[in-house]
């Protein structure tokens, strides 16, 4: 498989977004090769023809075969998105993406633990002990 | 390998033998530990690597049949649908933690006498107490003070963390049916209070052996501090067999390691290896005298096995929740539910305890919502939609003993030695089930009461048996017991066991801090011995 077959087909499934942040397949994973070729060997071929395809068909026909490839085989498909995946949400750019989110997120005013938190609890004694 | 002495021998580097070893060596005893592991390599663990996430789902995994780490043997765990959790290195199971550390409460070592079932404990919570002080004191346990739910605690707590924004929330509605909860008692490192948050890199949760050493395990807090006060330690080194006289007085741990075999001799030996290596290691350790195993003359070596069965619910929130954002947090548990009440269908209880949800990883392939994201232009847009939109709560029963429950010896599997396998055989009881679907309830009203929109329940978590308890239990009476109150067994005069293995009943709390005070205390009996 040619790594711009590969690339083409990461790329589908995992698009870049400007807009927000996302890298695309391809721009977070320079060893894209890799994660191919770690796939189940029985799988290899299927799917290295099928990268080929989508490289030659372009975007919008390429969603279109891969949702075909998808339905007709759908336990290298799996193994291909699963692995595809996998490689993705480990890279440095993604991860950094990942954090930017999270720390979009409410958070406390403190790091510390705000004992007053606790008042109710202290004054009800809610679930004091037996013994 | 040369064969060796030692005044005492402990088997085992994990939070117990760690602890015991310490204890003996700072008050000059004789010491030499074996740990069938190596020294656990932080820098290898490599936190802040971007594929955290992938290798704790394998090499880093806290399940050995999964992790096949190198010092990893098999277990059969067929018959089992909890899986164990264990670590085979110095700081054993403590370098996979959740770094929570709570004591039992008083009424746990009396649970027949209060509740009926069960057995009481030899001992009372006060026989531990100084030794939860001091065992706490030596980590460096974050915690409130004036937990109604526990015995008064002393010691300086050292700072906890927020609980964080979905903490918060969580707590509010505990507050609002007027239940109990409390945040957790939590192992920030003796340096605790040191720089903190600056350590933190964000990467996943706070429940692996920190590398940026916060999160102290027990290599950190016993091993090396025991190592430092004179104590020896022979790594990747496996304990065969306790070889014995025909009183039962050990004479000799037969190990092997890469060289070969060869004898470890002892005036008294200290086992460590856990509620499922402790019994194997007196299973395999058959004589003509002891022909069903060393200390087992009751036929309780093995049985009884208790855990921890959890349950987990999760619910779905239409907004982030806060629960991923950088920096340290504690979770926060409830006990409102942990006593037996007349109007419960069970005996005993449970305890509910908060955690967020997936990791980004474990998000995209479908956790909790049960199908992958979507591949394509919408993926993204679905990930921010589903990342940090959940949390749950895990549901952890008490389990109560069961002789049927237990670890034996495998006739399939064996270990790189040719020896037996540990074979776990566990039921999840009816008492026990009635506690999980109890606790998943009162789980699901709090999280709608929080604004969740979905539900999703998991009745019983597979990958969750960190806590192996009772397979050896103390008791005064040898028919009935393994060991005495002082964790020596009734049929051998020098050999103690100092691990949850000698635990009488489970409770519903992680039980470290409980045999780590165990094992203090009889390394204190055994220095008063001389």
């Amino acid at each position: 498989m040619s790594l711009s077959s590969a690339q083409a087909l990461a790329d589908l499934l995992l698009p870049g977004d400007g807009a927000t942040g996302w890298p695309s397949a391809s721009a977070a994973l320079p060893q894209l090769g890799e994660v191919f070729s770690s796939l189940p060997a029985g799988y290899g071929a299927a799917i290295a023809e099928l990268a080929m395809e989508v490289a030659k068909a372009g975007p919008e026909a390429g969603v279109a075969l891969v949702e075909s490839f998808e339905r007709a085989a759908p336990k290298p498909f799996a193994a291909l998105r699963d692995g595809l995946y996998e490689a993705y949400y480990a890279t440095p750019a993604v991860q950094a993406r990942v954090a930017e989110l999270a720390n979009g997120a409410p958070r406390e005013p403190d790091m510390g633990f705000d004992p007053t938190l606790l008042t109710q609890v202290t004054a009800r004694q809610a679930g004091l002990r037996r013994l | 390998m040369a064969d060796d002495f030692a005044d005492v021998v402990v088997i085992g580097s994990g939070p117990t033998g760690g602890a015991a070893a310490w204890r003996l060596a700072s008050q000059g005893v004789d010491v030499l530990i074996l740990e069938k592991g190596d020294w656990f390599d932080y820098q290898g663990l490599d936190r802040d690597g971007p594929d955290w996430e992938s290798r704790r789902a394998r090499a880093l995994h806290s399940n050995p049949n999964i992790r096949r780490g190198p010092w990893d043997d098999p277990i059969d765990d067929a018959e089992s649908p909890i899986k164990p959790m264990i670590g085979n290195t110095v700081g054993g199971g403590s370098i996979y933690w959740s770094a929570h550390v709570p004591r039992f409460r008083p009424e746990d070592f009396r649970v027949k006498s209060l509740d009926g079932v069960g057995e009481d404990w030899p001992i009372a919570y006060e026989d531990l107490q100084p030794y939860y002080d001091l065992n706490e004191s030596r980590l460096g346990v974050a915690f409130m003070p004036g937990d109604p739910s526990g015995p008064p605690q002393g010691g300086r707590p050292l700072a906890l963390p927020t609980i964080g924004a979905h903490g918060r929330r969580m707590a509010a509605q505990f507050d609002r049916r007027g239940w109990h909860w409390w945040p957790v008692d939590l192992v920030v490192g003796r340096d605790g209070d040191a720089p903190r948050n600056g350590h933190c890199t964000h990467i996943g949760p706070c429940d692996l052996g920190c590398p940026s050493r916060i999160r102290s395990g027990a290599d950190r807090a016993y091993v090396t501090e025991a190592v430092a006060a004179g104590a020896r330690i022979r790594t990747r080194t496996r304990v065969l067999e306790l070889e014995h006289d025909a009183d039962g007085t050990v004479t000799a741990a037969l190990c092997a390691d890469d060289t070969g075999r060869f004898r470890v001799r002892g005036k008294r030996f200290l086992v460590a290896a856990n509620g499922l290596g402790t019994p194997r290691l007196l299973l395999l350790s058959r004589s003509e005298t002891f022909p069903n195993g060393l200390g087992n003359s009751s036929g309780l070596v093995g049985r009884n096995l208790m855990l921890h069965p959890y349950a987990r619910v999760d619910g779905v929130f239409d907004e982030p929740l806060g629960a991923w954002v950088s920096g340290e947090k504690a979770g926060i548990v409830s006990f409102e539910f942990y006593a037996s009440r007349p109007e419960h269908g069970f005996k005993r209880g449970l305890k509910l305890q908060l955690t967020g949800g997936p990791g980004p990883l474990a998000t995209a392939r479908g956790a909790i919502f049960g199908a992958p994201l979507p591949w394509g232009a919408g993926h993204h847009q679905a990930f921010a939609e589903r990342f940090d939109h959940v949390c749950g709560f895990t549901v952890c029963a008490e389990d109560l003993a069961e002789p049927d429950n237990r670890i034996t010896l495998s006739d399939t599997l064996k270990d790189r030695d040719g020896l037996p396998a540990a074979k776990m055989i566990y039921k999840v009881s009816p008492n026990s089930r009635a506690i999980l679907d109890f606790g998943m309830a009162r789980a699901r009203e709090i999280l709608e009461g929080a604004g969740a929109k979905a539900i999703v329940d998991t009745p019983l978590r597979s990958e969750a048996g960190f806590h192996l308890m009772g397979t050896a239990r103390m008791g005064a009476d040898p028919g009935t017991s393994v060991v005495d109150p002082f964790g020596r067994c009734h049929d051998s005069p020098n050999l103690y066991l100092v691990d949850a293995s000698v635990f009488v009943t489970a409770a519903a709390i992680n039980p470290t801090a409980t045999a780590q005070a165990l094992a203090l205390r009889t390394a204190d009996h055994i220095v008063g011995l001389g």
